[in-house]
């Protein structure tokens, strides 16, 4: 049994010494890139609210915003990067999401700088853009979108006195009631649009419909449109946001993917939630 | 006329994979990976695709493609089973937590498959000892063990998913599997396993065919079952933990392969294995060139290919046969 247990762990060693320490990451070059290629469409925006639009040479599928961003040539999506489509466009810096660590250590394997930025808040958003303007050179134009976004929230923040809170659930998926709870970006705008996120779990969950109900929602937000999905639940049909038919679509990449629409996402979930105010 | 049959596999083998060399999402002309490969290559782009890219990804899919038939056709004899595919003894969920918990230790992604090969082989073990009576391995045991430790640990990386949401996309990528990012370093960690694994169950090929008459008869016919279940045990799973720790968890292969090819070759496990290997390698790969070629630039999962083709294909065989059993 010992010489068992001795074998495959000398087994185990062996292959992890095969896998080796690869890495070859190649010496990050001081040169601005100017062959970009975005692997995810938070990425593809971001590139293009700082002015970097000109020089993305390669986009993931889903990148719908901006309009230019359409046209571009496809490397895949955000789940498969296709490698060789990345390859032939000669980029000298690809931008990478959280989730696409292994794709990332390929690329750079093969001498294609990969940044990943991952921010979960908005603060952390702002500074990726700031970041990516910096190994762009143009950390000007990304502070001036930073400093826009920071302006339009505080504009909504001010309008809110803050005297009641509705008690808001916020839908990805009417049909099995996916939610958004905390420490989602969604999350953070119904916090800062002046509302309560009754999706208390961590992250994106199915909530039971029980606990829904209980709660008494005022508001419910969906991210795609369903709501006879909601309608058809008689338990939910009964609860004040759908009595008072307070139920709003909102576009879901508008509000969920990090980027400077988040803050006209912010100003649009504050409309819903306090239209008095606005 | 077996030899002949090899023969051909391994054409279709070298073929396919020609071929496939030739094709791909960037566009560059046949003709230029041709003049490329003789002359050397002008433009260094295309040497990178060419030779760090398709090539590997090419051999990996051959090298996967192989040890998962041979793996299967191991364990359909082993288990008397024809339904057993590589990854029903628990040796696929063992690898899906290891790397689930790899990257979760946040590992990097070089570390990943060292960590499923892990998770692999522990829990084979662990099934080979839930499942020993004594000094006697009951291969229904082993098949009852292997099922149930196998979903338990699927439901541990399920959980593990749930609950750690950052994880839970690169978790999803790398269980959906493929060969994607396969790299020379890929082939070079998994060749020595393969090359044990298969020596092993080709070693034992003999026996393998004896067992298949129950073991008593086996006994009596003077064969060391332990000796052999265990060997062919070790050989499959070795198998199935290198393909699985390099390429996820790519069904269909492992189970209808080696069906495919017994109809056309006969149950008799040296040639079997042999032809599992050369025909897997060879679907694999075709099903691979399909998969990153037709909807390009995106790309299907190689198992929704080997699925799609390999169904009817083995249906059209059933009846070309005219025979119901699979044995």
């Amino acid at each position: 049994m010992k010489r068992l247990v001795a074998l495959v762990l000398l087994l185990i060693l062996a292959f992890s010494s095969g896998c080796g320490f690869g890495g070859g990451a190649q010496e990050g070059s001081s040169l601005t890139p100017r062959r970009i290629v975005s692997m995810a469409p938070s990425n593809t925006e971001i590139l293009f609210a700082i002015g970097a639009g000109d020089r993305v040479v390669g986009v993931t599928e889903w990148s719908n915003y901006p309009e230019e961003a359409l046209e571009l040539p496809k490397v895949g999506d955000a789940f498969n990067i296709n490698f060789e489509a990345v390859l032939a466009l000669e980029p000298d810096l690809a931008l990478g999401i959280a989730g696409q660590e292994e794709a990332a250590a390929r690329l750079e394997e093969m001498g294609v700088e990969t940044v990943i930025i991952a921010p979960t808040t908005i603060a952390e958003t702002e500074e990726s853009l700031i970041e990516v303007g910096r190994r762009l050179g143009l950390e000007d134009e990304a502070r001036a979108v930073v400093a826009e976004m920071e302006e339009r929230k505080e504009a909504v923040l001010g309008r809110l006195s803050g005297a009641s809170r509705p008690k808001v659930a916020v839908f990805l998926d009417p049909n099995d009631l996916w939610v958004a709870g905390s420490g989602t970006f969604i999350d953070e705008l119904v916090q800062l649009a002046g509302g309560e996120n009754l999706a208390t779990a961590e992250g994106y969950f199915q909530i039971s419909e029980e606990s829904l109900v209980a709660a008494e929602p005022e508001i419910f937000i969906l991210t795609y449109p369903g709501v006879e999905l909601l309608e058809s639940r008689p338990a939910l049909a009964k609860t004040p946001a759908m009595l008072e038919g307070r139920v709003h679509v909102v576009d879901g990449d508008v509000v969920s993917r990090p980027g400077p629409r988040l803050i006209s996402g912010l100003e649009e979930i504050a409309r819903i939630l306090h239209p008095e105010a606005f | 006329m077996k030899s002949r049959s090899l023969f051909f596999l391994g054409a279709f083998l070298l073929v396919t994979g020609g071929a496939s060399l030739m094709v791909g999402t960037s566009g560059i002309l046949p003709a230029e990976v041709l003049f490329g490969l003789w002359r050397g290559f002008d433009s260094p782009t295309t040497r990178t695709i060419i030779l760090e890219l398709r090539l590997p990804r090419i051999v990996l899919g051959g090298l996967v493609g192989g040890a998962l038939a041979s793996a299967g056709t191991t364990l359909q004899g082993l288990l008397r089973n024809p339904l057993a595919d590589p990854y029903i003894i628990g040796i696929s969920s063992g690898a899906s937590l290891g790397a689930t918990l790899g990257m979760f230790l946040g590992m990097t992604p070089f570390a990943v498959p060292a960590y499923a090969f892990a998770g692999g082989l522990l829990t084979i073990i662990a099934v080979y000892f839930l499942a020993r009576r004594g000094q006697h391995l009951p291969v229904v045991g082993l098949l009852l063990a292997g099922i149930a430790l196998g979903a338990f640990l699927q439901a541990n990386v399920s959980l593990l998913m749930i609950l750690g949401e950052e994880q839970m996309r690169r978790v999803v990528f790398w269980l959906m599997g493929g060969l994607s990012g396969a790299t020379w370093k890929d082939i070079g960690s998994v060749l020595p396993y393969l090359a044990a694994g298969f020596g092993l169950v080709l070693w034992r090929s003999r026996e393998l065919d004896l067992l298949a008459f129950g073991e008593g008869d086996a006994q009596r016919l003077g064969v060391n079952t332990e000796a052999a279940k265990t060997a062919l045990l070790a050989g499959a799973s070795l198998l199935t933990a290198a393909a699985v720790s390099v390429s996820g968890l790519i069904a269909f292969v492992g189970l209808m392969v080696p069906h495919m090819l017994r109809l056309i070759f006969g149950p008799e496990s040296r040639y079997l294995l042999v032809s599992s290997f050369l025909g897997g390698a060879g679907l694999l790969i075709l099903c691979d060139t399909l998969a990153r070629t037709v909807l390009s630039p995106a790309e299907i999962p190689v198992g929704v290919v080997t699925a799609f083709l390999g169904g009817p294909f083995f249906l059209y065989l059933l009846r070309q046969y005219g025979k119901g059993e699979l044995w």
